[in-house]
């Protein structure tokens, strides 16, 4: 698509929020307006890198799994043996988040048990697994 | 349907106002930002009393923060003629027949500005000023005597050793009810503030609940005239609200929470003015919970524009940018408190 998706929507967001949204009275509308156009920006930034921080999301957690699911054992053993070796049908954004969903699901049951067994090293390597996907999914405002 | 909402606010206030004599709309006006109330800026000239200001604050169809407006108008109440500059809180009205939803009435502060979270520098040359009675107020509001506010009177007071437990109880719960996915960071928040309770408070306080830049004016001269926004309004732990007000959401400057002071300028000043010490594990903690509360409200909005209950962009705003915001911010959180081991 071109102009890209990401140009477009960057461009919406200077004509609504810097020109439309000043040009209207001030008050609800206007403010409405901006917000509108500060959301275009943001969906731009996401717009790239969707299928990718997600696609990278799922598998750090289908790695994690691989390596834990002897540890745990049992019947968290095995289903974390087995969502490691689920792959997406595709790479539509929709597919990944279900994947993305049930993974995240299994990672708290993960979490908890890591936490009551004690297990420190593989809490710390999941709180730093979060933290490397929380901050792949900022999004970031302009200066205003 | 804007005039039939002015018709229906002329026979309100002749109802209410009847000392008033003929009253009659000069402007209607709605004011932006408002995602747990509908808020309208009304203009009126009365027969008897000329021209003045309102403000109409009418539960939505759908709200971000399921509140009663009881609570709020209460809380207005509680700090009326008081250190804590509110709007005088004028009626409140739960007959549907008016304007079809339940609503309060205030005198509108005029001639004032409320600060942006959006805004590189929302105080400019006031900064300072403004940052030192904003945290100031803040420590009146933790300083109010509890029992003889009208707060009291429609909630229990919490335990000092329970507040934090009730909070967060309330905050989990919104998270079950509204996430749209499995929230692995909040999950394991909600389990490290379980597992490492903060001290009991200090003192039981009105605690305004969302206590930030955007949530209150001031004037030409940098003069906080009023705070705004008592949704939220609750008895808790004072420590609850000055974690929130120190959250870096509320402004893009890092260096000073909310825009205004540093954060150890602003706890001073807090201190000062509320007799109270900011105990560091204590505020540890709340800061958590700040974050966490954030996330729980963010999830919520995210959901109720996602069902299509209410498409305000606020709503979309803070799904899209506050909840990933406030994610990291507790992720950062918990590397620093467990990502050590190896």
């Amino acid at each position: 698509m071109k102009p890209s998706p990401d140009l477009v929507l960057n461009q919406a967001f200077a004509k609504i929020a810097m020109e439309m949204g000043p040009a209207l009275p001030a008050g609800y509308g206007q403010g409405s307006a901006t917000t509108t156009g500060v959301l275009l920006l943001l969906v731009a930034q996401e717009f790239n890198r969707a299928a990718d921080i997600r696609a990278k999301e799922n598998s750090a957690m289908r790695t994690l799994f691989t390596e834990a699911a002897a540890a745990a054992g049992g019947d968290l053993g095995a289903r974390l043996k087995a969502a490691a070796g689920e792959r997406e049908a595709d790479l539509n954004v929709a597919t990944l988040d279900k994947a993305n969903a049930a993974l995240k699901a299994l990672l708290i049951e993960l979490h908890t048990h890591a936490e009551r067994a004690g297990d420190a090293a593989l809490e710390a390597r999941i709180v730093r697994l979060m933290a490397e996907a929380a901050a792949a999914r900022q999004v970031f405002l302009p200066a205003m | 349907m804007s005039g039939d909402l002015e018709a229906r606010i002329v026979r309100y206030l002749a109802h209410r106002m009847p000392e008033a004599g003929r009253v009659s709309v000069l402007a209607l006006s709605r004011i932006h930002g408002g995602a747990s109330r509908e808020t309208f800026r009304v203009r009126i000239d009365a027969e008897r009393g000329g021209i003045r200001g309102l403000i109409f604050r009418r539960d939505p169809v759908s709200t971000l923060i399921e509140t009663e407006r009881e609570i709020e108008f209460a809380a207005y109440r509680s700090f009326m003629d008081s250190a804590v500059p509110v709007p005088a809180a004028l009626f409140l009205e739960r007959d549907l027949d008016w304007l079809e939803r339940p609503f309060f009435v205030m005198e509108e502060v005029e001639g004032c500005t409320a600060g942006s979270i959006l805004a590189a520098d929302p105080y400019g040359a006031h900064r300072r000023k403004i940052g030192e009675q904003f945290f100031s107020i803040l420590g009146a509001i933790a300083k109010r005597d509890v029992a003889s506010s009208d707060l009291a009177r429609r909630m229990t007071v919490p335990d000092p050793g329970s507040a934090w437990r009730l909070e967060l109880d309330k905050w989990e719960k919104v998270i079950d009810e509204d996430e749209l996915e499995p929230q692995p960071i909040a999950r394991a928040a909600i389990r490290w503030m379980r597992a490492n309770p903060p001290p009991p408070a200090a003192r039981v306080s009105i605690v305004h609940g969302d206590y930030r830049t955007g949530n209150f004016l001031f004037d030409g001269t940098g003069t906080i005239r009023a705070i705004l926004d008592w949704e939220m309004a609750h008895l808790g732990d004072p420590l609850e609200d000055l974690a929130w007000a120190l959250d870096p959401l509320w402004s893009s400057d890092r260096a000073h929470p909310g825009g205004m002071l540093t954060r150890e300028e602003a706890i001073a000043v807090w201190e000062k003015a509320s007799g109270l010490k900011a105990d560091a594990k204590a505020l540890r903690w709340w800061s958590m919970f700040a974050s966490f509360k954030g996330l729980a409200i963010w999830i919520s909005s995210a959901k109720e524009f996602q069902a299509g209950t209410n498409t305000d962009p606020v709503m979309a705003f803070s799904g899209i940018y506050c909840l990933p915001f406030h994610n990291k911010r507790l992720a950062d959180m918990l590397v620093e408190l467990k990502g050590g081991a190896r």
